[in-house]
């Protein structure tokens, strides 16, 4: 299967600080990639120059077969962006950005922008700025459809949505994507949106790309290891895909990435030994927190096709 | 590109109505109707846009109206942070600036030779000047109406220009005005 995006080494500088280094990413056609990180990690910078808002110090970026330097205006008619924050001409009404917007998309499709305005409820007279964060969010994804893109780029679509709008948007994202097997570029901080509809996810963690997987094999390649005694601990001198360890009363508590049964004998082996060991499943938003947040957090989570 | 065109005329449409009024006030003092830039001034007889006192108000007033087209042109999509959405759009980058630098000098040249024209056929008709009335006479105000348009691609370029201090960023609306000036 073709890959709709590709990155090669891309690299962006502010200032002194890398925000993006040496990015190498692929997304195939039809798949739904939500691109992860913290604030700060790089990942809004990553989609302006995926989009072309921001020109990369190095490497080079295409989408859909095409180099985003020279990324020509036929292109961009089968690819939406929607950028952070949903930035629409306030002083339009509904109706009037539709037919500002129209005109340039030829495969315009009337019928589904009528149907998510009326899904939404929207009233097309209203001038976007007397509607709610979410209301905007929602004529943004309408513009965003209607065109019948090939890919959809969205920057954190879901910012400062209140958790009803939030589910709302993300229903209609993903009959939208059930309906066409088009490819969606979701970046988020809401892991829990992103669980729900993305089917490859990639974390970036200070600008580098350290996962880049289907959604569940990174749930299924973090563990949390749970490991009790009959009086303190022992010193842990660390193990392979240890990302983070704690001790609490009797318990030693460690975070490691592909876990398996290396770490089972070295746990069994430790002097004392631990009178239970108890292997805990993670969700996306907890398996994404213990990974960022721990102090060797560069550990590569990569696919293993 | 008309819906180029149309989009920034709609973004426009609070500046136009400002010109208008301005427009209208100028040609109301030319005219001799209302008496707030006269004032105490002494009053030839004759076409007043060839008097070096109306020119310079006149002059003042193309060049305010064309900064401000100048200024909510390049500014407006910085400011409202529409770039993104703007230019992800499948037009060219340069139609996209085209279709702002059509739309703001066609109207920086209408705005300032309306009242010229309107002040004209006043003067033109028999019995409002107390001096014959000759075409040639219009020559001063439209070289100030191109040099409005000239003022307005300076400040659209200041606007649109990054820099870090805003003293280097102002020097294409400084040039503009003070070669005006000088010319």
């Amino acid at each position: 299967m073709p890959d709709a995006i590709v990155t090669d080494g891309l690299t962006k500088w502010y200032g002194s600080k890398c925000v993006v280094k040496q990015l190498r990413l692929r997304v195939p056609e039809g798949c739904v990639y939500g691109f992860l990180g913290r604030n700060g990690a790089g990942k809004s910078t990553t989609i302006k120059m995926l989009t072309g808002m921001v020109h990369p110090d190095d490497g080079t970026a295409s989408l859909l077969g095409q180099d985003v330097a020279t990324l020509p205006p036929e292109m961009r008619q089968r690819i939406a962006y929607l950028a952070e924050g949903h930035p629409l001409y306030s002083w339009m009404t509904i109706d009037g950005l539709m037919r500002f917007n129209r005109p340039f998309y030829p495969a315009w499709n009337q019928t589904l922008f009528d149907q998510i305005i009326e899904h939404f409820q929207l009233d097309r007279r209203q001038k976007i700025k007397h509607l709610s964060k979410g209301q905007v969010a929602q004529v943004s994804l309408a513009l965003g459809i209607a065109p019948e893109p090939e890919l959809l780029i969205l920057d954190d679509p879901t910012l400062g949505l209140d958790t009803v709008v939030r589910r709302d948007f993300l229903e209609s994202l993903i009959q939208i994507i059930q309906k066409k097997g088009r490819t969606i570029f979701l970046s988020s901080h809401v892991l829990g949106d992103v669980e729900r509809v993305a089917d490859r996810i990639g974390v970036m963690v200070d600008g580098v790309l350290r996962v880049d997987c289907p959604t569940d094999e990174f749930k299924q390649s973090i563990r949390r290891v749970v490991l009790s005694f009959d009086r303190l601990p022992p010193a842990f001198s660390g193990c392979d895909g240890l990302v983070a360890s704690h001790v609490e009363e009797r318990r030693l508590e460690l975070v490691i990435v592909g876990f398996g049964d290396a770490h089972q004998t070295l746990f069994a082996a430790m002097t004392p030994a631990p009178k239970s060991i108890e292997v805990v499943e993670l969700n996306l938003e907890d398996a994404l927190i213990e990974y960022t947040r721990g102090s060797r957090r560069a550990i590569p989570v990569f696919a293993r096709d | 590109m008309f819906a180029l065109i149309l989009k920034e005329l709609r973004s426009l449409a609070w500046v136009i109505a400002l010109a208008l009024l301005a427009d209208g006030w100028m040609l109301s003092e030319l005219t001799g109707q209302t008496h707030w830039v006269r004032g105490d001034m002494e009053l030839q007889p004759g076409f007043a846009l060839v008097q070096t006192e109306w020119l310079i108000w006149f002059g003042f007033l193309l060049a305010s109206i064309a900064s401000v087209l100048g200024f909510a042109l390049s500014l407006d999509d910085g400011l409202r942070g529409t770039w993104a959405f703007a230019l992800f759009r499948p037009v060219s980058r340069r139609a996209y600036i085209g279709a702002k630098l059509l739309v703001g000098g066609v109207m920086t040249l209408v705005l300032a030779l309306l009242p010229v024209v309107a002040y004209s056929i006043w003067g033109a008709w028999p019995g409002n000047l107390g001096a014959p009335f000759h075409w040639a006479q219009l020559q001063p105000a439209i070289e100030a109406c191109g040099w409005s348009v000239v003022v307005f691609f300076g400040t659209f370029l200041s606007g649109i220009r990054p820099a870090k201090w805003w003293w280097s960023r102002l020097w294409p609306l400084v040039t503009t005005v003070t070669l005006g000036m000088w010319l």
